[in-house]
Parts: C-alpha cells; structure tokens; sequence
C-alpha cells in the first residue's frame, strides 16, 4: 500500500499547552479516511498543520507529516504554493475565505484550469459545475451572492478541475440544513471517485462520515484513540468512542 | 395559547414570509422545519419583536399582543441560535440571571440571588461555572445559561432557534434530554426551530414545515411520517433516516 | 482543552510582565509618571522664582547657578519649564475634561435614542465641524480675549463635534450587538442597558481616544500660546516659552530646546500611551479551533 500522506508523531504547543499529543496516522492512495471527535479534541487542529495554516502562538513540538516523501513541515512559503491545492486541497466549515471576494466564479474556475493545465479550460470548468449539480450561470456570480452550501460546492467543483490528491475536507456541512448536507456530500462523492483522491473527512457527526468514509479515526483530547471501522465504533472499548457512537445512534429515526 | 393570524414580512422588496397561519397548543411542542433561507429564524424573530412584520396578528392566551413589549416581552422568551452571542461578555451566568429576575421583578429582591443559583443548577450549571463569564464556557455550557435565563422569566412560550446547530453530536443529544426535561417538569410551551427533523421526531407534537415563506404542511408528529405529502416533508422524513 | 490555564502569578509579577511585553506603553506612563513628579517637586525641592528676573546673567548658557540657563529676561529656565508642567499639561487635560463633559452625553444620547433625535444633534455637531478647528477656536478666542482660560474654551468648543461623532459611531457598534438585543429581551430595563452593556463596550476604545486627543490637545494650546493668544505672559508656559526663545535661537539655543523637548516628550509620552492600550485592549483570538 501506498501512502499519500503519513503523520508520525505529531504535537503541537500552544502557550505552553500541550494541544496535539502525538499524533500519528497515514492515508493510503485513494483512501477514504473519517476523523471524528467532539469539539475542541484537536481535529480542526490537525487539519490545519497538513494544510500548513498554523500561525502563533501555535507551534509544532515534534513530529512529521510526510507528502510524497517529503516532511511539509520544513516548506518554505514557496514550496507550499507548488504544493496547495494541486497535491492538497482543503474544504473549510467557512467556505467564503477560500474564494475571490471581488471575482466571478466562472474566471476563478477557468484560471483554476489553466492552472491545472486543460486543454479547454471553459468546458472543463462547466463541466465541474455540472458534476457537482451547480447551474451553468453561477459563472456570472460574485462569491457573495452565492448561499454556505453552493460556495462550498464550488469548492468541490474546483477540486474536481484541480485534480489534487488528497483532499482534506473539515467540517465542510456543519451549519448548513440537512437538505444542503445530502447535496454537498453527494458532489463530494462524485469528486473523489472521479479523481481518485485521499480523503480526510473531519467531523462531530458521525452520521455524516458514515456517508463518506468505511474507516475512521477517533480523537479525543489531543491524541488519536484509535482506527476502526465506521460501523464497529459501537463495540469500541473506548468509552469515548462509544459514545459518539451512541450519539449518532440516538438520532437515527426508523419509522 | 399562541396563534399567528396572516403574518407577511418582507425585506425591501422581497418578500419573506407570507400570510403566515400557525398556532401551538398550551403545553405542547412545536417543531418548525425549513432550509436556510426559507424564513424560519425570521418568523420567530418576529414573534419576540426583533424583527417588525408589515401586517398580521399575534395572539397569546388570547389576547393580542405587540411582540417585545409589555407582557409580551416576559411571556416569550427567545434562544439565540448562537447562544454565546446572546450572552453578554461582562456578566457571569449568575449576574445575568439576576439581570432577568430584577428587570421581570420576580420574587423578592432578596430571594433573587438564591433563586438564580437554584435555576443554574437544575440546568446543570453549579456554582464553579456560574461565577464565570461566558467566554470561558463551551458552547454546550453557554447555552443552559441562556436557557436558565429564560426560564428566569417565566415565559409560557420558549422558542428555540436552531437549538442543536451549534453544538457537536454528544451536546446535542444531552440538549435535547434536558428540553424534554424541562418540558415534562414546567409544561412550557415550545417553538422549536430546526432544519434537521431527526431531532424533532424525540421533541415536539407538532411538525409544520416552512417553504419559500409559506407553512406547506403541519401535522401532529403521530401521523407526520404516513400523512405528510409535501415533496420537502417527505425529503425532511427520508433524510432523517438516511443518516 | 481550549482553557488556557493561566499560571497563577501574583499581581505585582503580573504587571511587570505585562510592561515588559508592552515596552511602547511603559515608556509612555514613565514620561508621563515623570511629568508628574516634575510638577509636583516644587514642595520638595526650591527652585528660582520662576518669574525672577537677573538683567545681568541675560542669555546665559547652562551653569551650575542656572542647570538650563537663562532667559532674555534673566529667568531661570529650568524653574520656568518646572513651572510650565501644571499649566501646560494641565490646560490640555482640563481641555480634554471640558470636550469630554459635552461630547460624552451629546454622542451617548444621538446613539441611543437614534432618529430625529439623532438626526439634529448630528447636524448642529456638523455646523461647528464645518469651519477648521483651530478657525473656530480663533474665533472664540478673538470674542473672548486672548487668555489661556479663552484659549482652554476655544479650543475644547472647536473640538467637541468630532468626539461626539466619534462616541456616537461608537454607540451604534454597541447597541446593536445581539446581547444588548438578547438583555432588553430578558427584561434588562433601558438604563441598566446603557450602564452595563453598552458603556462597558465604548469605555475601552474611548479611553484610546482620549489619551491621542489629549496631545493634539496639547499641541492646539501650545500652538495658541506661541502665537501669543494663548498663556499670556509673564506666565510660563512652553508654546508661549517657544515664542520668546524664538529671536534669540542663535545666542541661547537652550532657551528653545527645553520647552521645545517638553511639549515633543509629552506628545510622545500621550501618543505612546495611547497606541500601547490600543495594542494591549485589541484582543482579537489569534486563532480560533
């Protein structure tokens, strides 16, 4: 097996705090990974190291997060220009930040082609919409006529034309209504068995990973508890663990 | 106890809620469902005068009322569906539960102090955690202060914006205990509002969804799954489901 | 997990670590702190009569009879700027006291109440904004006399309208937060409001402003004083000290250095203090998980 993305060790300090503890785990090729807990365990946190988003008063301990053999932690502002969005891509809770403000969609869609390097930016950037259920005239929209749900399906939309290889989705549904959730998790689907990519599905709710992923990690306070299954988190021996499950299961109606 | 009567509001041009018709019976629970956009948060922020409509009746036990002022005021209360908003950064949970019960006048001025303490910890918040301003508290914790905060004022309506959206899976589940609590120990009436029906299905009597700014269906939740026709009800029941 | 657990310090060991993060701000309330032991150390310390004069030491470079040397008069110079703290600084706080006792209500009132209420206080605020504020103040001033009481009341009657505004900017922000919406709906009554939720929230943001005023303040007045329709003399005060240094700048150079060191180190020392709190009271997360 292949590894897309290997995290050995992983800590992080925050003002003398021990925030991530030891954090290890790898994401195969073309895998699809959970990584659940409640709030404030450290999810967001992890995300945000893979992405590089850390900024002061974080810092990492120890640790590595290795991309194609290479520690992503040593980058320099450059190497990660190389490397975001082609090789990583990330869907934020906040979608809004990760567009233009002042540009259309569709021009942010076509560079986002050209970047890629397609033969017909155009088609493929309307292709994306289309695969993503996006009407075709969102092209002519600025970022802020467009609702939560439909900004973070254009993200989706430009993972599809970006092609990356891992794709680190965190929280992309909380906040938005069921309705929303079924439609961004169905593009977020489509995208990765089109592409292929690695994918790291962060979130509270586990009905919501169920979704997306088999298998799943489990954080609690900083440290991974462990890996297992969706479905067998019920057995879990961890009391944690079980009781995300439990929590889920309360809210599953059979009528 | 509650009856809405041909509610309209519109923002500049755009109409937001239409001839709104719904009432909640006293002691029972309302659940409103609706996606983002449909004008749930706004049919209930204009309930308790945060929003003004352009025309329609309110009605409580009866009488018409003016949301947001007079009875009104203390007879509907509201939750924030981000309650660490409502909170004010300067005042522990204690000292806002006393702001409530000073300006509602309720029980003696002396009794006041005690009777906050009291209603904190029916919640779940002990005197460690009251003392504290909210900003230190999880979201969990910040919400059973506002909480504890309307129930301070002895509403016979608590409305409850999107409850569970801000909170993770165990919070949610332990809100949603504590509602039916509260629920079976006072016999409060509820308007709860939620884009999500699996929570509802454990909560309210009542389901209505809301649709582009008109009310498409409302049923008792005993005959909602098999009687609901409503293409949105029916996505509202499959999703819940699906999950 | 997200609780940082602050270590327990005493209050002292707190303070001093927070000046030492905050070196901008130190500096500040030391100049200032020595502005005002420098005023106050006439009751400890004898100096010359500051409005001796000495016909025969005229122009006299620092000595060990004058640290500063002397004026063209013969005065003592050291005693003079000595002299010069309570009255210089002092103008400029009295002034900032009687902008604030106007502004604050003029601001708190057309924020709160809003409307027409609003509408009219703004614009008679507009009016006097209308004309440039030392134009105002000259005007006031030409009414009045030439004094440092007309000067004081000129430049506090310019100055008011822009501080209102900015009060009342301030207010609106406030009042419009959704736990000022969240303490009316809980039965919080309208003064309570005022009091305890918006206040608090102006206080921080005001108290920056007051201290950056305070040295434009300052630099009004003594800009008054050195054209000659401020502090009149023989009273010593730097802009009017400036004013009689200025003939003789190539005889008795100190004589415009002191004062002219005095009034930068005062408006350093405000504006220090001002930027530090603005730092210290700007306490956005720096990242939130």
């Amino acid at each position: 097996m292949v590894n897309a993305l290997l995290v050995e060790g992983l800590s992080l300090h925050a003002n003398g705090q021990l925030l991530l503890n030891n954090v290890s785990f790898e994401l195969a090729l073309g895998e699809r990974k959970g990584l659940i807990g409640a709030s404030g365990c450290g999810k967001s946190l992890t995300a945000s190291a893979i992405c590089g988003l850390l900024r002061p008063p974080l810092s990492i301990a120890t640790g590595q997060i290795i991309l194609d053999g290479r520690n992503i932690l040593d980058f320099s502002k450059k190497e990660w220009r190389a490397v975001r969005g082609r090789h990583i891509f990330q869907i934020f809770q906040s979608p809004g930040t990760a567009l233009t403000l002042a540009m259309r969609i569709g021009p942010q869609l076509i560079e986002a082609a050209e970047i890629a390097g397609v033969k017909n930016p155009k088609m493929t950037a309307i292709k994306a919409l289309h695969d993503v259920e996006l009407d075709e005239n969102i092209t002519e929209f600025f970022p802020y006529q467009l609702s939560g749900g439909m900004k973070q399906r254009v993200l989706i939309a430009m993972a599809l034309i970006l092609r990356p290889r891992i794709l680190i989705a965190d929280e992309p549904t909380t906040g938005l209504d069921v309705l929303t959730e079924y439609e961004i998790l169905s593009s977020l689907n489509t995208m990765i068995e089109e592409t292929g990519a690695s994918l790291l599905f962060i979130s509270h709710d586990l009905r919501v990973v169920r979704n997306v992923a088999q298998r799943t990690l489990v954080m609690h306070e900083g440290q991974i508890l462990e890996e297992t299954q969706v479905d067998m988190l019920m057995q879990s021996s961890y009391k944690h663990s079980k009781s995300l499950a439990k929590a889920a299961a309360r809210l599953v109606h059979s009528c | 106890m509650l009856n809405i009567k041909g509610l309209t509001k519109s923002f500049y041009n755009s109409v937001v809620l239409s001839n709104i018709e719904l009432s909640i019976e006293k002691g029972k629970i309302l659940g409103l469902i609706g996606h983002s956009g449909s004008g749930k948060s706004t049919l209930a922020r204009c309930l308790v005068g945060l929003e003004k409509p352009q025309s329609g009746q309110i009605y409580l036990n009866d009488k018409l009322i003016i949301p947001g002022q007079g009875e009104a005021r203390q007879k509907i209360q509201y939750l924030w569906q981000d309650p660490m908003q409502a909170l004010s950064p300067f005042l522990s949970a204690h000292g806002a539960i006393v702001e409530s019960l000073n300006g509602f006048n309720i029980g003696s001025r002396g009794s006041r102090s005690a009777r906050a303490t009291k209603l904190l910890e029916d919640l779940g918040i002990g005197s460690d955690l009251a003392i504290r301003k909210p900003h230190t508290l999880s979201g969990g914790q910040a919400q059973r202060i506002a909480l504890a905060r309307a129930l301070a004022a002895e509403p016979d309506l608590l409305i409850l914006d999107e409850p569970l959206s801000s909170l993770d899976l165990p919070t949610q589940i332990a809100t949603i205990d504590l509602l039916r609590k509260i629920h079976a120990d006072r016999g409060i009436s509820m308007l709860i509002i939620s884009h999500d029906l699996a929570p509802l299905w454990q909560l309210a009597n009542h389901i209505a969804v809301l649709d582009r700014k008109e009310i498409v269906e409302n049923l008792p939740i005993s005959e909602f799954a098999k009687k609901a026709c409503h293409p949105l009800s029916r996505a509202y029941i499959q999703l819940s489901a699906f999950h | 997990m997200n609780n940082f657990s602050a270590k327990k310090a005493n209050p002292l060991q707190k303070f001093i670590f927070n000046l030492k993060k905050h070196s901008g701000l130190s500096i500040g309330i030391i100049i200032l702190f020595a502005f005002a032991l420098i005023s106050l150390s006439p009751l400890f310390i004898t100096y010359i009569e500051p409005n001796k004069m000495d016909l025969l030491a005229r122009l006299s470079p620092p000595s060990s009879e004058h640290i500063l040397g002397t004026d063209h008069l013969g005065r003592d110079v050291l005693s003079r700027f000595v002299a010069a703290v309570p009255v210089s600084l002092g103008a400029a706080l009295f002034a900032m006291v009687v902008i604030l006792a106007i502004s604050l209500p003029w601001g708190l009132i057309a924020g709160i109440m809003g409307g027409r209420v609003d509408a009219i206080m703004m614009r008679m605020a507009d009016i006097i904004m209308a004309f440039p504020t030392l134009i105002f103040a000259l005007a006031i001033i030409g009414f009045m006399g030439a004094s440092l009481e007309a000067s004081i009341i000129g430049v506090a009657a310019a100055w008011w309208p822009s501080n209102a505004r900015m009060i009342r900017a301030l207010v609106l922000a406030a009042k419009e937060r959704e736990f000022v919406r969240a303490a009316r709906l809980a039965g919080a009554s309208d003064l309570r409001i005022v009091f305890r939720h918006i206040m608090p929230q102006i206080l921080p943001p005001l108290t920056v402003i007051i201290s950056l005023e305070t040295a434009s303040v300052l630099l009004a007045l003594s800009s008054l004083s050195f054209l000659g329709i401020g502090a009149q003399p023989p009273t010593p005060e730097w802009g009017a000290m400036l004013n009689e240094a200025r003939p003789f700048f190539n005889q008795a150079l100190h004589m415009l250095l002191v004062p002219g060191l005095a009034v930068t180190l005062a408006v350093l020392g405000l504006n220090l203090v001002g930027e530090g709190l603005r730092h210290l009271l700007d306490q956005r997360e720096p990242y939130k998980w």
